[in-house]
């Protein structure tokens, strides 16, 4: 098993009044899963995915990754933990505009202070390879599609191979051809690398290509 | 560091006009400080030259009784100035020895009086001041007087007019002098144009009955070693009944005159580096709160608190570095004209007291303590402007940055 989550219990203020976004929600993802959680507009998909992610602090319940708890530990102990095992990849995109797409995909490498810039050079080319990106490199986002900007988004949750990518709507703000087209990439990265993807959609299309789903409503598991 | 460093030169870049007017506010408010300090450093330098070539030499030897309540009392003179002299004379760092006669008198056109004080002055003076620099018609002539040309004006006097001068000898006795007025002069000390009059020195002395001295000036080859020079001198004149002045202790009063200006410049400045300050603040908070998305971003892709804080510092350093260097090349083009072809102050403020003994053109100095403090403050204050919008990113959870609507 690589993550298990335990009644996690997420809050959010909405000016006076506290709105439950997670109701002690539980559940195990194994490795190499391909995983959707499925639910309607405001059903905590996004926040469950954001906790797991930590990129959002629960208030209650247990997050075990590889056997680590996450709860608890510092904001510096949890970037050093997103750096080496999580790949996001967001309804956005939110690349940033400065960096052209070379530079966007070699951010986590960058971080991760590994490889010599020779070996990074390489497998930034490489990912850009699989995702259909060859001879973009050079480019700013801005001067790519919608499924473009989020192809390099997934080259840059895939490019250091995380143990986990979450993938927060990552066809919501594309056509529906388009979409298919990013899910079928993604699938096939499952595939071909074995990274285990932990995706959100609302879209029924989307979903049928998930080995495994996870249906939420009002911030709780649908049984 | 590479990595941060490259994307804070391309967040720099990002809004160039932004960038671009911070910079010149900045680089203007150093390039102001530089022009500023170095102006009133050649003021500064001016008039410590002025106030030795006219008023102080570099030493003063008077009586062991002169009084500085009483500076012009001819009673505490001293006495023996003959021996004074000679021992100067064998110092070998001593490049000038000038007597001088100073009493008070009353000068006189026939119709108004006004009170003066008059110096006598021998052939040797010029060794040690330069009086000639400042006369404006004539010179000093046996029977004459040179004064300054307000004192003149004050009396409706001009050159080649008769005026008379009134005072006490050495004895008490009141008596009456005609001199011929042979010269005038506009000195950079408005005391000495409004109120001294300088006679030859032995008629000085005839005058007063006297064969005394006020006081000995001298210059020696180095006025900055005051340190080794004014203990050797003591040394010289020991057993003798004379006292040992520097430029320095006899120009104590000015220099702290001169301190508490610069007190005052100081804050000026300041505020103009405020101002400066405030550009960077302004362009930094704009630069966080624009890039809040990308912050959660880089965030969630794994970048720590202090790396993103950092990367802000880094930006505002960068800002700081250029701006700063811009300054130090616009505060060198300014303060060129100035150390070149200077400041002429008779034409700006006309004969009015700066409180300065300064006058006519006045260059500027080249202080390289300028540069070295502007850059450094430079720094450090980008670094502060930029510490606070770093601070406030840092405190944000990624969550909270990456649900910015932009």
């Amino acid at each position: 098993m690589l993550l298990e989550v335990k009644h996690l219990n997420k809050t959010y203020q909405a000016g006076r009044l506290g709105v439950l976004a997670l109701q002690n929600i539980s559940l195990t993802v194994d490795r190499g899963e391909f995983t959707a959680i499925a639910g309607p507009s405001g059903s905590g998909k996004t926040t469950l995915l954001n906790c797991i992610g930590t990129i959002d602090r629960p208030e209650q319940g247990e997050l075990i990754l590889d056997g680590v708890n996450l709860m608890g530990k510092s904001s510096d102990e949890l970037a050093a933990l997103r750096r080496e095992y999580f790949g996001f990849i967001f309804q956005t995109y939110n690349l940033i505009p400065v960096l052209t797409v070379f530079e966007n995909v070699e951010m986590p490498l960058k971080l991760l202070r590994r490889l010599a810039p020779g070996e990074i050079r390489d497998q930034v080319m490489d990912m850009l390879a699989k995702v259909g990106l060859n001879g973009l490199e050079n480019r700013r986002p801005l001067e790519l599609s919608g499924g473009q900007q989020q192809r390099v988004s997934i080259a840059r949750a895939l490019v250091k191979h995380p143990k986990m990518v979450l993938a927060d709507e990552p066809t919501a703000n594309l056509d529906s051809k388009t979409g298919e087209e990013i899910v079928d990439l993604m699938k096939s990265l499952n595939e071909r690398e074995g990274s285990t993807f932990l995706f959100s959609t609302h879209d029924q299309l989307i979903m049928k290509h998930a080995k495994r789903l996870i249906k939420i409503r009002d911030g709780m598991i649908e049984p | 560091m590479t990595y941060l460093f490259k994307l804070a030169l391309k967040n720099i870049l990002r809004s160039k006009i932004r960038t671009v007017l911070t910079f010149l506010i900045l680089s203007f408010g150093v390039g102001i400080y530089i022009l500023f300090a170095c102006l009133m450093a050649g003021f500064d330098q001016e008039s410590i030259k002025n106030l030795i070539d006219f008023e102080t030499g570099h030493y003063k030897i008077r009586s062991t009784a002169w009084d500085e309540d009483r500076p012009y009392e001819t009673a505490n003179y001293l006495h023996d100035p003959q021996a004074v002299e000679a021992k100067l004379r064998t110092l070998g760092f001593v490049t000038g020895v000038a007597e001088r006669v100073q009493f008070l008198a009353e000068a006189d056109n026939g119709v108004d009086s006004m009170p003066v004080v008059a110096v006598g002055i021998g052939p040797d003076d010029q060794r040690v001041f330069d009086l000639r620099k400042y006369l404006v018609a004539g010179k000093l002539e046996p029977g004459g007087v040179i004064m300054g040309q307000q004192l003149a004006d004050d009396l409706g006097l001009k050159l080649n007019d008769t005026v008379y001068l009134t005072f006490r000898t050495q004895q008490g006795m009141l008596t009456s002098v005609e001199l011929l007025i042979t010269g005038l002069l506009v000195s950079a000390n408005p005391q000495v144009n409004s109120s001294q009059v300088f006679v030859n020195l032995n008629e000085a002395r005839q005058f007063l009955n006297t064969r005394d001295a006020a006081e000995i000036a001298i210059k020696t080859d180095a006025f900055f070693k005051v340190a080794e020079y004014e203990p050797k001198l003591k040394a010289a004149l020991n057993g003798l009944d004379a006292r040992v002045y520097s430029w320095q202790a006899l120009s104590e009063d000015f220099r702290n005159l001169m301190a508490t200006k610069r007190k005052f410049q100081n804050v000026l400045v300041l505020m103009i580096m405020i101002i400066a300050i405030v550009g960077i603040i302004n362009t930094m908070l704009m630069s966080v709160f624009e890039k809040k998305r990308e912050i959660g971003t880089m965030k969630a892709l794994g970048f720590t608190d202090r790396e993103v804080q950092r990367l802000f510092l880094v930006e505002g350093a960068l800002i700081g570095v250029a701006g700063g260097l811009m300054g130090l090349v616009l505060g060198t083009l300014f303060n060129a004209y100035f150390a070149f072809v200077g400041m002429d102050l008779d034409t700006m403020f006309g004969k009015q007291d700066l409180g300065m003994p300064i006058m006519g053109v006045v260059k500027s100095a080249w202080l390289a303590g300028a540069y070295v403090n502007a850059m450094i403050f430079t720094l450090v204050a980008s670094l502060l402007a930029s510490y606070y919008p770093a601070k406030k990113v840092t405190k944000m959870q990624p969550m909270e940055c990456l649900r910015t609507v932009q």
